[in-house]
C-alpha cells in the first residue's frame, strides 16, 4: 500500500507542510510518497471504528455518547486506546 | 511624486534624519558581538528557522468530546476531566538531537484553537475556510514561496495548507472538523456567554462604540484570559506529581462535606481537589506518552549515541512523571513540561518562567559539586530552552496575534534582584542564563534584569554585552521601584518587604507578585522565588489616549468613522483647563464601562474555564483548596487599566496648550480643521507606510496648513528635559495612576495602572486621525509609555531620562522606555560600561524600565526591502524581542523612524 510520508511512523512532523524522514534525516514534504516498507501511522482513517460520512470527517464508532461523537480521518491515533487497525 | 514629509521638512530647514548626538557612519554597521550556540542547538535552530506556525485539532477534539459527554458533572470536575482527556491524547513527537523534549502540539511550532473560549471566528469564517480547504489541491512552487515574507507565519493558504488569521497553518483535512467542533461551542463559549451578559450593563452601547472605533483594543476575557504573570514551579519540584496527588487526596478527606465557616465557596474545596487530581493525572499521562515514544525510538535507533540519548530522555520522563527531580536536567525538563502544560490549559500569552536561574540553582550547585554536570552542559540546556520557548505560539485571532503580540508570547525570564534576606540574588547559573541568551540569540525567552545597586558590576557588564548582540535583551527593571509598587498595592493583602523581594516580570513588562518557598534537595534547604498572584495584565486593555483626545476635541465624535462614541459634551473648550477636564471625564467614562463589561467576561471565564493546573501550582491553592476563580492565590488585586499612546497624547496636549491658549497662534476650530485635513498629506494607508518620515503631500495640496503644521512639530515635545511638555506628563500620571483605583475588578479589588503598549501603538495609530503634535493620520503613536516620539528627542539620552522620570514610577505597575542606539556608539568594553552607566543613571533618577535596541536603522530599511536575507534579524519592539520578518509593517516603520542615538 502506498503511503504519504505524513501517514508513516518514520515521518517526524515539523509543520503542516513538511517533516523529517527519521531514517535519512532529510527534510521531506508531508504529501510526498513515502518509500516502500515504511510503517503505517495509526490514524482514525485506518481505524475499524471510524466511519467517514463527509469530506474529511465522520464518526467514531467507539465513542460512548449518543449520538456517536464526530471524528476526522486524519487525526493521529497512537495515543487512542480505542484504535483498532482495519 | 508628491513631496515626502521628510522633504517638506528639509525645505523648511528642519532636519529629519532621526539621528541625535552625532552622525551615523555611511555604511551599515552590524552588531559588534555575534556568538554561536552548540552544534546540537544549531541543528535544531535550523529546523526552527524553516518551520511554519502550525495548528491542529487534537487537543480541542478530545477536550470537546469529553466535555460534551459530562454535562451532568460539577463544572470544575467536568473541565478537569476534559483537560485530562486532552493531555492524555496528545501525540508525542521527539526531534533528533533534542534533550529537553515535549511541545505544545505535535509540530515543532505547534498550537491549537480553544473554541470554548471563542469560536466566533471559525463559525463566521466557515464558508471561506471550508471552501479554501475543499479546493486545495497539490502544492505548487509558487504557492510555497508565498509565505517567505512572514518568516514562520503562514500568511496565505498554499498547497494543502489553510492559513488561519494570516498566522497559523492548518491541514485542509482538519478544517471541516475544526468548524464542526467550533459549532458545538456556539452559545456556550466565554465569548458568547460573556457577550450575552455584558449587554446587560446599562451603557453597553458605549462599549460597543469604543471597540468599533478602536478606542480600546481588545476584550481580554475570552482572548487571553490568563498570563502576564509568573508561574510557580515549586510544588512539583518539592513533592513531585505523585506527591501532589497525595496531598490533594489527603485534603479531600479533610474538607469533604465541610464548609469550615465559609458558606459561599467552602464546600467547593472538595471538587477543586478532585479536579486537581484529574488534571495532574492527565499531565502525567502526557509525559509518559513521550517516555514511551522515546523508548520506541531507542529500540529502533541504530546510532549508538542517539540511542543512548533517547534512553536518557525516557529515563528522565519516567522519573519526573511521578517523582521530584534529582538532577539539574530532570529539574529543567520538569519546569519545561509544567510550563507547556499551563500554556495548554488556557489561551495564554506572557506566562513567564520567572527567576529560573534561582529556581534551578539548587540542582545546578549540587550537580556541579558532585561532578555530574559541567557548566558547558548547563549552557547547552539553557540554549535548548530558548528554542523551546521561541517555538511557543499562542493561537488567537489576528487582531490579538498581530495587533497586540506581534507573534511573541512573552515568556520572560528574570535575572538578578534580591534574595529573601535582601542580598544580591545573582548566582553562577544566572551568568550562564545571560550567556545562553547571547550564544543562542532568539526572541524568547526575553530577559528582564531586576536591577539593584547590590548587583555585581561584572554581571551588569555581561548584560550590556548581551544587549550588543542586537537581541534587545536584557531590559533593565528597577528593583526598588518595583518593591515600592508591590508593597503599596499588595500591602492590604498582607505583603511585606521580604515577600516583595520575590517579584519578577510577568509577560513582557508586568511587575508581578511572588513569594519564597523552601525547596529541599539532599537534606539542604533553598528558598526559591515563584509567582503567587493572579494574571497581572488582565482588565481594561489598551485605551488609546490620542483617540480620547480626538473625541474630546470633536464633541465625542470619531473623525474616522463619523460615529458619536460618547454623548456630546457640548463644551466650547475655551481654556486648556476645560479641555483637560473633559479629556479626563471621557477617559473615566471609557474605563468605567470597559471595566464592567470586562468583569462579566472574566466572570463567565472563571465559572466555566477554571485554571486548575495553573492554580494548583501557585501558593496557596493546595493549602486552602481554592483555585484562581475563588481567590485561591496569595495576591488577587491584579487587574489593571492599560494605556497606549501616552507621549503622542502628551505632545498633542502641549501643542494645543502652546499654540491655541498660550501663544494664540491659531484658534481651536481652525486647528481641528487642519487635523481633519491631515495637514494636506495623504493618509498612511494611502501611502502604505506608517512611519511619519515616509508620509506624502496630497497632489492637490495648496500648502495652507504648512505653517501650522511646522508650528505643531516645533511645539514643545516630551523627552528633552524641558518642563513645558514634561509637566503635562506629570499631570497625566498624577491623574491616571490613582484613578485606576476607582475601578473594581471581579475579585473585589481595586485595579491599578499598567503602562505598556506592546504593539498596539501601531494598530491604534492606524485608526486615529492626525494629532496636534504634528503626527499624521494613520501613522503609529510613540511606542511604549515613555519613549519619545521618533525624531523629537534632540537633547540626548540623559535629557530623555530626565523627562521620563519626572513622575513617581512606583505609582504604576510599570512604565516603559525604549531607546535606539547605533552599534558604533557603544563599541568595545568602554561602550558596554557606558551603557551600564547610562542605565544606572536612569535607575537612580527613579526610572522603572529601560531597554535598548542596538541596531543600524539602515539595516532595518534594507531588511524591510529584502526580508528573505534577514530571516534571523531580531529587533526589540516594545517589551519584547521579535524576528524582524514576523512583525507587522506598521511597527517595522515605526522602529525605523525611532530616533537613533549616535553617541551616549
Amino acid at each position: 500500500m502506498k503511503l504519504e510520508y505524513r501517514d508513516t511512523r518514520e515521518f517526524i512532523p515539523v509543520d503542516v507542510d513538511k517533516g523529517i524522514d527519521r531514517l535519512t534525516g532529510e527534510f521531506v514534504q508531508a504529501d510526498a510518497e513515502a518509500p516502500k516498507g515504511y510503517t503505517q501511522l495509526p490514524k482514525c482513517k485506518f481505524c475499524a471504528n471510524y466511519v467517514e460520512e463527509a469530506s474529511f470527517k465522520g464518526i467514531c464508532g467507539a465513542s460512548t455518547q449518543e449520538p456517536k461523537f464526530m471524528a476526522y480521518g486524519d487525526m493521529t491515533a497512537i495515543t487512542c486506546e480505542m484504535f483498532e487497525a482495519k | 511624486m508628491a513631496k515626502t514629509f521628510k522633504e517638506v521638512m528639509a525645505d523648511a530647514g528642519i532636519s529629519m534624519d532621526f539621528q541625535a548626538c552625532g552622525t551615523a557612519p555611511t555604511e551599515i554597521v552590524d552588531r559588534e558581538i555575534v556568538l554561536e550556540p552548540h552544534d546540537r542547538v544549531k541543528k535544531l535552530k535550523n529546523i526552527f528557522m524553516k518551520t511554519l506556525s502550525s495548528a491542529n485539532n487534537e487537543f480541542p477534539y478530545w477536550y470537546t468530546r469529553e466535555y460534551m459527554k459530562l454535562d451532568s458533572e460539577i463544572p470544575v470536575v467536568r473541565r478537569a476531566k476534559a483537560l485530562k482527556r486532552a493531555f492524555s491524547n496528545l501525540t508525542p513527537v521527539i526531534y533528533p538531537g533534542e534533550k529537553l523534549v515535549m511541545h505544545k502540539a505535535p509540530f515543532f511550532r505547534g498550537s491549537f484553537p480553544m473554541p470554548w473560549l471563542s469560536e466566533g471566528f471559525y463559525v463566521a469564517k466557515e464558508d471561506e475556510l471550508y471552501q479554501d480547504a475543499m479546493k486545495r489541491g497539490s502544492a505548487s512552487a509558487d504557492e510555497h514561496s508565498k509565505f517567505g515574507q512572514g518568516g514562520g507565519n503562514v500568511v496565505a493558504s498554499f498547497g494543502k495548507v489553510i492559513s488561519i488569521a494570516g498566522k497559523f497553518g492548518m491541514r485542509q483535512e482538519e478544517v471541516p472538523a475544526l468548524i464542526e467542533l467550533s459549532k458545538m461551542w456556539v452559545g456556550k463559549s466565554v465569548d458568547d456567554l460573556g457577550h450575552k451578559y455584558e449587554q446587560m450593563v446599562p451603557n453597553y452601547e458605549t462599549k460597543e462604540k469604543i471597540m468599533r472605533n478602536i478606542v480600546c483594543m481588545f476584550d481580554s476575557g475570552y482572548t487571553l484570559p490568563q498570563g502576564r504573570e509568573v508561574i510557580n514551579y515549586y510544588y512539583p519540584l518539592e513533592y513531585g506529581f505523585d506527591g501532589i496527588i497525595k496531598i490533594a487526596r489527603e485534603m479531600k478527606d479533610k474538607v469533604a462535606g465541610r464548609a469550615d465557616g465559609d458558606g459561599m465557596v467552602g464546600m467547593n474545596r472538595l471538587y477543586n481537589y478532585e479536579a486537581v487530581i484529574h488534571v495532574v493525572e492527565g499531565v502525567q499521562k502526557w509525559i509518559l506518552n513521550y517516555a514511551e515514544e522515546a523508548r520506541r525510538l531507542e529500540a529502533a535507533e541504530k546510532d549508538g549515541t542517539q540511542r543512548k540519548e533517547y534512553a536518557e530522555i525516557a529515563e528522565c520522563l519516567e522519573w519526573i512523571a511521578h517523582n521530584p527531580p534529582r538532577t539539574f536536567r530532570e529539574a529543567f525538563q520538569m519546569i519545561e513540561t509544567i510550563h507547556l502544560a499551563v500554556l495548554n490549559e488556557d489561551a495564554i500569552s506572557g506566562m513567564s518562567p520567572g527567576r529560573i536561574g534561582q529556581v534551578l540553582y539548587p540542582y545546578f550547585e549540587q550537580d556541579i559539586e558532585a561532578g555530574r554536570l559541567t557548566e558547558d552542559e548547563a549552557l547547552e540546556l539553557l540554549e535548548l530552552d530558548r528554542l523551546v520557548k521561541t517555538s511557543i505560539d499562542c493561537f488567537a485571532s489576528m487582531g490579538v496575534v498581530g495587533g497586540v503580540l506581534s507573534g511573541n508570547t512573552f515568556n520572560t525570564v528574570s535575572v538578578g534582584g534580591l534574595d529573601k534576606d535582601g542580598k544580591s540574588a545573582v548566582n553562577r547559573l544566572e551568568y550562564l542564563v545571560l550567556k545562553a541568551a547571547a550564544s543562542n540569540a532568539m526572541p524568547q525567552s526575553t530577559i528582564a534584569l531586576l536591577y539593584d545597586e547590590k548587583l555585581p558590576e561584572d554581571f551588569l557588564v555581561l548584560a550590556a554585552e548581551v544587549i550588543k548582540t542586537g537581541a534587545g535583551y536584557p531590559a533593565f527593571m528597577n528593583n526598588q521601584i518595583a518593591q515600592d509598587f508591590l508593597l503599596s498595592h499588595y500591602g492590604p493583602e498582607g505583603m511585606h518587604i521580604e515577600e516583595a523581594r520575590a517579584w519578577a516580570i510577568g509577560g513582557c513588562l508586568e511587575t508581578s507578585a511572588g513569594c519564597w518557598k523552601p525547596l529541599h534537595l539532599n537534606g539542604k534547604e533553598y528558598w526559591i522565588p515563584g509567582g503567587c498572584g493572579q494574571p497581572t495584565s488582565v482588565g481594561v486593555h489598551f485605551v488609546s489616549m490620542p483617540k480620547i483626545l480626538e473625541l474630546t476635541l470633536y464633541n465625542g465624535i470619531d473623525q474616522r468613522s463619523g460615529e458619536q462614541v460618547f454623548q456630546p459634551h457640548g463644551k466650547r473648550l475655551d481654556t486648556y483647563e476645560e479641555l483637560w477636564e473633559q479629556f479626563k471625564l471621557y477617559w473615566q467614562e471609557a474605563v468605567d464601562v470597559l471595566a464592567l463589561t470586562n468583569n462579566i467576561q472574566h466572570d463567565v471565564w472563571r465559572k466555566n474555564n477554571m485554571a486548575v493546573f495553573n492554580s494548583m501550582l501557585k501558593p496557596d491553592c493546595l493549602e486552602n483548596g481554592h483555585l484562581i476563580n475563588e481567590l485561591g492565590y496569595r495576591y488577587n488585586a491584579t487587574y489593571n487599566v492599560e494605556s497606549t499612546g501616552t507621549v503622542t497624547c502628551v505632545n498633542s496636549l502641549a501643542a494645543i496648550r502652546k499654540l491655541v491658549f498660550d501663544d494664540k497662534k491659531v484658534d481651536l476650530e481652525t486647528f481641528k480643521k487642519a487635523l481633519k485635513e491631515n495637514f494636506g498629506f495623504r493618509t498612511a494607508h494611502e501611502v502604505n507606510s506608517f512611519s511619519i518620515a515616509d508620509q506624502q503631500k496630497r497632489d492637490d495640496d495648496d500648502g495652507k496648513w504648512d505653517e501650522l503644521h511646522f508650528q505643531c512639530l516645533q511645539a514643545p515635545k516630551y523627552g528633552n528635559d524641558e518642563a513645558y511638555a514634561d509637566q503635562i506628563l506629570l499631570e497625566w500620571e498624577n491623574f491616571f495612576c490613582p484613578d485606576c483605583y476607582n475601578y473594581e475588578s471581579l475579585y473585589g479589588h481595586p485595579m491599578y495602572p499598567c503602562q505598556i503598549s506592546v504593539s498596539t501603538h501601531g494598530a491604534m495609530g492606524s485608526a486615529t486621525i492626525a494629532s496636534p503634535d504634528g503626527r499624521l493620520a494613520g501613522t503609529t503613536f510613540a511606542d511604549a509609555s515613555l519613549s519619545a516620539y521618533p525624531g523629537t528627542d534632540r537633547n540626548g539620552p540623559f535629557a530623555l531620562m530626565n523627562s521620563a522620570s519626572i513622575w513617581d514610577h512606583s505609582m504604576s505597575q510599570n512604565s516603559q522606555l525604549n531607546i535606539k542606539i547605533h552599534p558604533s556608539a557603544i563599541k568595545g568594553v568602554e561602550g558596554s560600561r557606558k551603557l551600564v552607566d547610562l542605565t544606572k543613571a536612569y535607575m537612580r533618577k527613579g526610572g522603572f524600565h529601560v531597554q535598548y535596541n542596538v541596531v543600524d536603522s539602515k539595516m532595518l530599511r534594507k531588511a524591510q526591502d529584502n526580508p528573505d536575507e534577514y530571516r534571523d534579524l531580531m529587533v526589540r519592539v516594545a517589551g519584547f524581542t521579535q524576528y524582524w520578518v514576523e512583525i507587522g509593517k506598521a511597527v517595522q516603520d515605526e522602529l525605523i523612524a525611532r530616533t537613533e542615538y549616535e553617541g551616549v
